[in-house]
């Protein structure tokens, strides 16, 4: 017997619309291992061999082409023309090639991510999201009909460990997340801002069609023609450890010449986000100074804030910055790290960038003090010098009325200092940001 | 196959190999040339004594030079004498010992010259290189239909160098192993025409690195054995080896051993080699000569700095490269090479402060060096749109395959995926085939679209299409992310 099948009713078509995703890590300089060419006795193109005198002429030849990162070749041209050619055919124009850095391992020229690589605390997860019409191959069994797709939608949430969700803003630029206001690691507050794309708001549309998103979170397209694709991108910070999901849905208008139907999906992407610097501090006290003239006339007591930081992640750390910030009014603090060796006291701003180079004499193998780099798993020590202002320095103290002394709280025994800021740098400049929780010490003996 | 790590160098240096687990303090190494030549005399007698020749010892007899059989090379005839007896100094006096098997390093006839240093020395015998066995088959498994059909693939029968100006570095590969084994009819080279048959064989392992057979180029190389051996050294106290084999067999060696510090001392090595030669070419008032080697001298400084990267010891490269003069020219490679590691390890100000302008100028430089870097730094910094500004101001004043594909990946990161496919694509189009430009090309095809392989596939046909360039012709298909 003859079964007739007759179609469901719920048609399961493939979607017109497809959606990729790649993270938007730094890109990466490509290694070289840059060849000698052969040098190639006579014999070998006659075909008779022989015996050969000792010494073939030796020059120090340019590399392989091949064995470059890239072609140090012009555009194409006849086979066998060089570049050295192309340099006396077109006189305005630079030799190409010439840029390139052999011997050297790393050369000038980048490839994007190839690998979703990991998540760390403190980073900016920057993502591109594609939302593609892929055109139905011609003649596919002759049942192609041609689809208009419009109105397109993506909006993109980024659920964290604590359960958060947040609508993501949708942008154009990759960049960093330099809001810089990041919140504490172990601070459930609601600041999980929503981080909007870069300041680089400046960003033209390419496609007249397209509507600017700069500050949505649903990046909307009138219409997506075949073969094109609807791009966007975010940036997230991350500030907690653990698995995190970012949530994708794209929907679209689907129209044929005798229907149309709107139509949605959604992809869920997980991954895990793992810390990158363990910090263990340890607060003391120092011998107290005298008291400061036109002051309250009390000694100012003082602490050592000792820190330790941990490269506990699997890439190479530089470290940027390690400074202490918001720093109660009343309290001073000093930089005994290598930014701040040789300059004076801060008033819980930094004191200098970090840099301090451009003061010192530029002998390249004795420079200023260099940023701590760490390798998985070295840790670096830190030390701060906590003192009482004392009141009466009057030093531009926005805050205290002039003259006054501002007092030093205590809760319950116990002193906050401020919270320590830290900046590092990854491969390729990778930036990553954090704020550890509020430092203090309970060391407070009675005046 | 593991004499080369710990085998007795010749020149009678005491070091010990592959055993050092601390670190050896490489400034041992640079002895001033004064101290070599002394060395270099008093070791010369020496040499004569242990002459190592691979395949042969173990044998007292050596086979005759001319027609070798194959000499019997089981892995125990290999097996390294007694650790002790290698690290002991050479004997100065110039009777030989008794034959003994096995304990030709140290002692031993050899071969009937080591009675003295006065008597011919015979040529070296390089049948082991010429074996059959020691050269892997390379068949076009892994290269896309388009290439393997096309017309363009090279004839048996296209001398060598031909080959290599086209860029058909497997054909190359093949047709040296070829003309070394005397397969295919033409015949084998003399066994001691030993210019040409390292030449073929340096061929033969840089286009297995060329083609992405670096394993089974480091598995080749090991019929060498310890390039440093006195088998390789010549009537007049030099390495015959050429120099641009024994650069490659380093790394190769490193490779294999999975040991980069190898790799540095042998540089160190080489580098002591050539400030010997530099001297005795300045002695000789041999101008052209000192030029050579005072270039590869600077060639191994920057290797060094390479093998430190590749060891992920990012500092001891910065204070490596730091330590090399500029020497080439005022073309700011050394200030880009010193830039690039500073962008490698993440320090983007240093970067910046490695290429300065001058002194009072303000505005955009026009040093094209400095607006790369720049560019660079920017993408470093998380700018891409300031850095994609300066690769477009960059691609107006040069075709430069690296301005286009950095250009490129800038598009992507500012939203606009489909301007830099174009142009990636338009790269090909004008001949530009690069690993990174195919990669980042595919990329982007896999983010565009549910059907890649398609988009990739047809990228296939277009690369095989393009006229043969040295640059390189024949891909494989994990070029194309296939």
């Amino acid at each position: 017997m003859n079964h007739q099948r007759f179609p469901s009713h719920e048609v399961k078509e493939p979607h017109s619309v497809s959606l990729k995703v790649l993270r938007l890590s730094r890109p990466s300089l490509v290694p070289q291992f840059p060849l000698h060419p052969p040098v190639i006795p006579p014999s070998l193109t006659s075909p008779i061999g022989g015996t050969l005198p000792a010494a073939l002429p030796q020059r120090h030849l340019p590399p392989l082409p091949a064995s470059l990162a890239y072609s140090p070749l012009g555009p194409i041209k006849k086979h066998g023309e060089d570049a050295h050619e192309a340099e006396s055919a077109g006189g305005e124009r630079t030799r190409d090639g010439y840029y390139n850095t052999e011997p050297f391992i790393l050369s000038p020229i980048v490839n994007l991510p190839p690998s979703f690589g990991s998540a760390y605390v403190g980073e900016t997860f920057s993502c591109t999201l594609c939302a593609n019409h892929n055109a139905p191959p011609i003649g596919e069994g002759g049942t192609s009909v041609k689809k208009t797709i419009r109105d397109v939608k993506i909006e993109a949430e980024m659920q964290t460990p604590s359960g958060q969700t947040t609508k993501l803003v949708l942008g154009d630029t990759a960049g960093d997340d330099n809001a810089g206001s990041g919140s504490s690691i172990a601070n459930m507050d609601n600041d999980n801002a929503i981080t909007g794309s870069n300041a680089s708001g400046s960003e033209d549309s390419n496609n007249t069609t397209e509507a600017k998103t700069e500050t949505e979170t649903i990046a909307t397209l009138d219409l997506l023609p075949p073969s094109t694709t609807l791009q966007k991108i975010l940036n997230f910070g991350l500030k907690e450890e653990g698995t995190h999901v970012l949530g994708v849905t794209v929907s679209y208008y689907e129209a044929t010449e005798t229907s149309g139907r709107t139509r949605a999906f959604r992809k869920m992407y997980q991954f895990i986000c793992k810390p990158s610097l363990i910090v263990r501090t340890k607060a003391g006290p120092l011998p107290s100074l005298p008291p400061v003239k036109a002051g309250n006339g009390k000694r100012r007591r003082r602490w050592v804030l000792e820190a330790q930081l941990e490269n506990c992640s699997e890439d190479a750390i530089l470290l940027e910055k390690a400074q202490l910030a918001e720093v109660q009014r009343g309290l001073k603090w000093r930089d005994c790290n290598w930014a701040g060796i040789g300059v004076g006291v801060g008033q819980g701003e930094s004191t200098i960038t970090g840099e301090g180079r451009s003061q010192q004499s530029q002998d390249q193998s004795q420079g200023p003090p260099r940023r701590p780099f760490l390798q998985p798993g070295e840790s670096e020590q830190l030390c701060f010098i906590i003192e009482e202002k004392g009141g009466g320095e009057g030093d531009g103290d926005e805050q205290g009325e002039e003259g006054k002394a501002v007092e030093v709280e205590e809760k319950n025994g116990r002193i906050d200092f401020g919270v320590m800021a830290l900046a590092w740098r990854t491969e390729m400049g990778n930036r990553g940001s954090l704020l550890t929780l509020t430092l203090g010490t309970k060391h407070v003996k009675p005046r | 196959m593991d004499q080369e790590s710990s085998s007795q160098h010749p020149k009678g240096h005491q070091r010990t190999r592959s055993a050092v687990k601390g670190s050896t303090p490489l400034a041992s190494h640079l002895l001033p040339p004064q101290q070599q030549t002394d060395q270099q005399t008093s070791s010369s007698h020496a040499e004569q004594q242990h002459q190592m020749i691979p395949g042969g010892h173990g044998h007292q007899a050596r086979a005759p030079v001319s027609g070798s059989p194959l000499l019997p090379r089981s892995p125990a005839a290999h097996s390294p004498a007694p650790p002790h007896s290698r690290r002991q100094p050479p004997p100065l006096s110039l009777s030989p010992a008794g034959p003994s098997p096995r304990m030709s390093f140290s002692s031993g006839p050899g071969s009937g010259a080591a009675s003295g240093r006065g008597a011919p020395r015979p040529p070296p015998d390089f049948s082991h290189l010429l074996r059959p066995d020691i050269y892997h088959e390379l068949a076009p498994l892994n290269v896309p239909p388009p290439f393997r059909q096309s017309a363009k693939q090279p004839s048996a029968s296209t001398p060598i160098p031909d080959l290599l100006a086209g860029g058909h570095f497997r054909a190359a590969a093949v047709a040296a192993a070829q003309a070394l084994t005397g397969a295919n009819g033409a015949p084998a080279p003399d066994l001691a025409d030993h210019a040409l048959i390292l030449s073929l064989f340096y061929v033969r392992l840089a286009c297995l690195t060329l083609i992405d057979a670096t394993a089974l180029a480091t598995q080749e190389v090991k019929a060498l054995e310890d390039l440093n051996a006195t088998f390789y050294v010549d009537e007049t106290g030099h390495n015959l080896i050429p120099w641009e084999l024994r650069i490659l067999a380093v790394r190769l060696q490193a490779i294999s051993f999975a040991d980069q510090r190898r790799a540095v001392m042998s540089y160190y090595d080489l580098a002591r080699e050539a400030r010997l030669r530099l001297a005795e070419a300045a002695a000789k008032h041999d101008n052209s000569e000192k030029q050579l080697w005072r270039e590869r001298l600077n060639d191994l400084g920057v290797r060094v700095a390479g093998v430190l990267v590749e060891m992920d010891d990012l500092k001891g490269a910065v204070e490596h490269l730091a330590s090399l003069k500029e020497s080439d020219n005022g073309s700011g490679k050394m200030q880009m090479a010193r830039a690039l590691l500073w962008l490698h390890l993440g320090d983007v100000d240093a970067a910046r402060g490695c290429v300065k302008p001058a002194e009072g100028s303000e505005g955009p430089s026009d040093n094209m060096t400095e607006r790369i870097l720049h560019a660079l730094c920017d993408m470093a910094d998380g700018k891409y749109s300031e850095a994609l500004n300066q690769w477009e101001e960059l691609s107006k004043v040069s075709d430069d395959e690296m301005i286009g594909v950095n250009r490129g990946v800038c598009l992507l990161y500012v939203g606009r995926l489909q301007e830099g496919k174009d142009l990636l694509e338009g790269l090909v189009d004008s001949g530009r085939t690069s690993h990174t430009l195919l990669f980042n090309l595919t990329t982007m095809y896999e983010l565009c679209t549910e059907r890649s392989r398609t988009l990739k596939v047809q990228l296939t046909e277009k690369v095989a299409a393009l006229e043969p360039t040295s640059f390189g012709w024949e891909k494989t298909n994990a070029d194309f992310k296939l």
